[in-house]
């Protein structure tokens, strides 16, 4: 079979992975959690970084022209929104962990899942600087440096350290299946 | 969020100028005005760009309940722009209040309003483009849009059918997340306590993940059995062109554009 089919399917179903993966919630305490970055994460970590990157990219890309995959619909002018930031970061954040998943490899989920918070990074410094940005340029109204850390950076993150530990687990398991003569997934 | 929903994306189907317009046309007349918006902050400038959108939006036919439920998303990033401006930009005092500039300002208000209007203007017009575009077509123009760059490697034939297949498969992947949570509740399982929802995230995350490899794997044998060749030049479902009245229509805009430069 030809290399370049099998890429761009592969590509496109993890799109609509992380598509999926905002409409499906955890009720956990006060704050529901998505599984977004952890879809995302599992995307970098089982595509590695280019083609991780080019699907969080054609989801972005499928967003922007209209079709409702974002959290709250799609369209050219959610680049307006103070939250597009992180969806910046998604292409950001699957190269990033596609790359160190490629350096490490790790075996274990210890190391999958400190790989994956690093990843984290490239989700939320993206996410916080943009939040900045539109509400100091599009809204024109300057917040507080401490307000923005605590919305837009400490209370997601809390959630987010805890839906990767699945991440990891799924991520490792999947990535062993990978090769084609072993594969079994249950 | 219905499954319904994500399928048709939010087009509505018409025959009106608007819609026979090439979606190139109307992207890049959207990238024009956008720019118009953000070059200053004068109400002149907004007044304008309010006529030419408003006349988009007459010209497509549509009903004004599309484009108002097109703002609602938006509607707490207007409020809060004209809020917050309202407060805390000096001048002259309306309403006394113990805030940095001594209350509510004048200036504040209208400057508040500007900024809100200008925010509110640009998700219209951001709208009046996808409800009048179908999807195949949306992405049959960002492929042709795409071409210049074919000198960097990247393929916009691959990037177009990789568009087209996400779009069908989101329902599909969607429909297959519902059909694992109920089988997990036909065979008894009920998550409850922190630890047993977590087992739920992974054993819902797994089969999901498993199953859309294996789709796109018999997805490129399928394409593969077709004779599918990504480097073949291929013809389209949909064909779009450039006709005299995508010219006009570019005409006018960057018209309009040159009127908000100038006063």
């Amino acid at each position: 079979m030809q290399k370049q089919t099998k890429k761009i399917t592969h590509i496109a179903l993890f799109a609509a992975l992380i598509a999926v993966s905002a409409f499906i919630r955890i009720p956990l305490g006060i704050v529901p959690l998505t599984l977004q970055s952890s879809a995302v994460l599992i995307t970098g970590y089982y595509l590695g970084p280019s083609q991780g990157a080019a699907a969080a990219l054609l989801y972005t890309g499928i967003g922007l022209a209209g079709i409702p995959v974002f959290a709250h619909g799609g369209g050219p002018a959610y680049v307006l929104s103070p939250t597009f930031g992180y969806i910046i970061g998604f292409t950001v954040c699957a190269w990033l962990t596609g790359l160190l998943a490629n350096i490490i490899k790790p075996e274990s989920i210890l190391f999958a899942y400190v790989i994956m918070l690093t990843g984290l990074a490239g989700i939320y410094i993206p996410g916080v600087i943009w939040l900045f940005i539109a509400m100091r340029w599009i809204a024109e109204t300057p917040p507080s440096v401490m307000t923005i850390m605590k919305t837009g950076l400490l209370l997601p993150l809390a959630g987010d350290f805890v839906t990767t530990i699945p991440a990891a687990i799924i991520a490792v398991r999947i990535k062993k299946q990978q090769n084609p003569d072993e594969r079994r997934f249950f | 969020m219905s499954l319904k929903d994500i399928s048709l994306g939010r087009y509505v189907y018409g025959t009106s100028l608007l819609h026979r317009l090439d979606p190139r046309t109307k992207m890049i007349c959207l990238l024009i005005i956008m720019v118009g918006l953000f070059a200053g902050n004068r109400w002149q400038l907004l007044l304008i760009a309010g006529i030419y959108i408003l006349l988009a939006g007459f010209i497509s036919g549509l009903t004004p309940a599309y484009l108002v439920r097109s703002i609602m998303p938006f509607k707490w990033l207007i409020i809060l722009t004209v809020i917050l401006n309202a407060l805390f930009v000096g001048g002259h005092i309306l309403i006394k209040a113990p805030l940095p500039y001594g209350g509510i300002t004048r200036e504040g208000l209208m400057l508040g309003t500007i900024y809100g209007v200008r925010i509110g203007m640009l998700v219209l017009a951001a709208s009046l483009l996808t409800l009048t575009t179908e999807p195949v077509v949306l992405v049959t123009g960002v492929e042709k849009l795409l071409a210049p760059l074919t000198k960097f490697n990247i393929k916009p034939h691959e990037v177009a059918i990789a568009m087209i297949i996400t779009i069908r498969f989101v329902p599909v992947l969607l429909d297959e997340a519902v059909k694992i949570r109920k089988s997990h509740a036909a065979r008894g399982f009920n998550p409850k306590g922190v630890i047993n929802r977590f087992k739920s995230v992974s054993i819902l995350l797994l089969p999901l993940f498993s199953s859309a490899i294996r789709r796109a794997e018999h997805l490129a044998v399928a394409m593969e059995c077709r004779l599918y060749r990504s480097e073949a030049s291929r013809t389209r479902f949909k064909e779009i062109r450039m006709l005299g009245s995508d010219w006009t229509a570019l005409s006018i805009t960057v018209l309009f554009l040159l009127f908000m430069l100038v006063i």
